[in-house]
């Protein structure tokens, strides 16, 4: 690249070198390729319900309120446990699985279903047999965050 | 002078102008676009174990920037150092403490946590695990910063399509 510099009296052909620029540049890119990440992260949020040491809550004159607990079970069962209310219920309601994995068509289902016959309940609480893995944790956890936004792992 | 029929050969040119202009027009788009992407993209957020993260299709929870927890194969890495090896996502036997807590996770966790701006304000915490983590290894962790006070957990998943 040249171009011509000062006045028509005394023009001057100036080369401008590119190498050292693209010594620079093919150094950067190569930087920048190598530490670049092209996965799009994201959270599951959730929080840790208390695992029931310290005081006693005081002695509350109403009914219970009610909460649900969701149980990930071996085979890709679920078991919703409704407890709490007036008239103190004990419910429990099977999701079982499908082949190959958990049936969370029928989980949103249930789910929209006890939030509209109960909409006191806001809040879930999950647990998981032990040999669950983290993967099917984290799909069930979002799947019921679609419904119930406020989820509690047991810690 | 008899002409010479013969034709001599010029010397071809051996000069061959390298067109750089437009490989440094190429570089230049390249260059903005990568820096673009760098400066945007959550770089302290990679996980450094060797894990995989699980996929989730359409997550929609934002990463906030907080102290980070990874739980790989082989060990637990907070805040980017080991902090506890782990054999096939198992915990050590000496590691069953109290309430399903691991003292060494939960000690760590209470020393960084005081190194936190905001001690007693910050309860989230980022955790980064490999998708096959049996429940069982999660659980330990949660009580484990459960009890030093991270109560709100943010865990990071792949998005997917």
């Amino acid at each position: 690249m040249s171009g011509p510099v000062g006045d028509g009296a005394s023009n001057q052909d100036v080369d401008l070198n590119l190498a050292p620029i693209i010594d620079c540049f093919t150094v950067l890119i190569t930087y920048l390729l190598v530490t670049a990440s092209f996965l799009t992260l994201s959270s599951v949020d959730v929080s840790v319900s208390a695992t029931g040491t310290g005081a006693p809550p005081p002695e509350s004159t109403g009914p219970p309120p009610m909460t649900m607990a969701i149980e990930l079970k071996a085979g890709g069962n679920l078991e919703i446990q409704i407890r709490g209310g007036a008239e103190n219920k004990k419910l429990s309601y099977n999701v079982p699985g499908e082949t190959g994995g958990w049936n969370m068509a029928l989980l949103t289902s249930r789910l929209q279903e006890i939030q509209g016959k109960w909409p006191a309940i806001t809040e879930v609480s999950v647990t998981a047999e032990p040999a669950i893995i983290y993967k099917d944790i984290v799909s069930i956890l979002h799947e019921i965050q679609n419904v119930m936004p406020k989820v509690y792992i047991s810690g | 002078m008899r002409t010479s029929f013969i034709k001599k050969k010029k010397n071809a040119s051996t000069d061959v102008a390298l067109q750089i202009t437009s490989m440094a027009d190429i570089f230049m788009i390249l260059l903005v676009f990568l820096l673009k992407n760098y400066a945007t993209s959550v770089t302290n957020i990679a996980p450094t174990a060797h894990l995989s993260l699980p996929e989730v299709n359409k997550s929609k929870g934002v990463i906030k920037e907080t102290l980070k927890v990874e739980i790989a194969n082989d060990l637990v890495m907070i805040d980017q150092k080991p902090a506890l090896a782990l054999h096939a996502f198992q915990f050590d036997p000496s590691e069953d403490g109290p309430g399903g807590v691991s003292p060494t996770v939960a000690r760590v966790l209470n020393e960084q946590r005081k190194l936190r701006p905001e001690p007693n304000m910050d309860s989230s915490l980022l955790v980064m695990a490999d998708q096959q983590t049996p429940y069982s290894t999660i659980k330990r962790v949660v009580a484990s910063a459960a009890s030093a006070g991270f109560v709100d957990l943010q865990l990071v998943v792949v998005q997917g399509e």
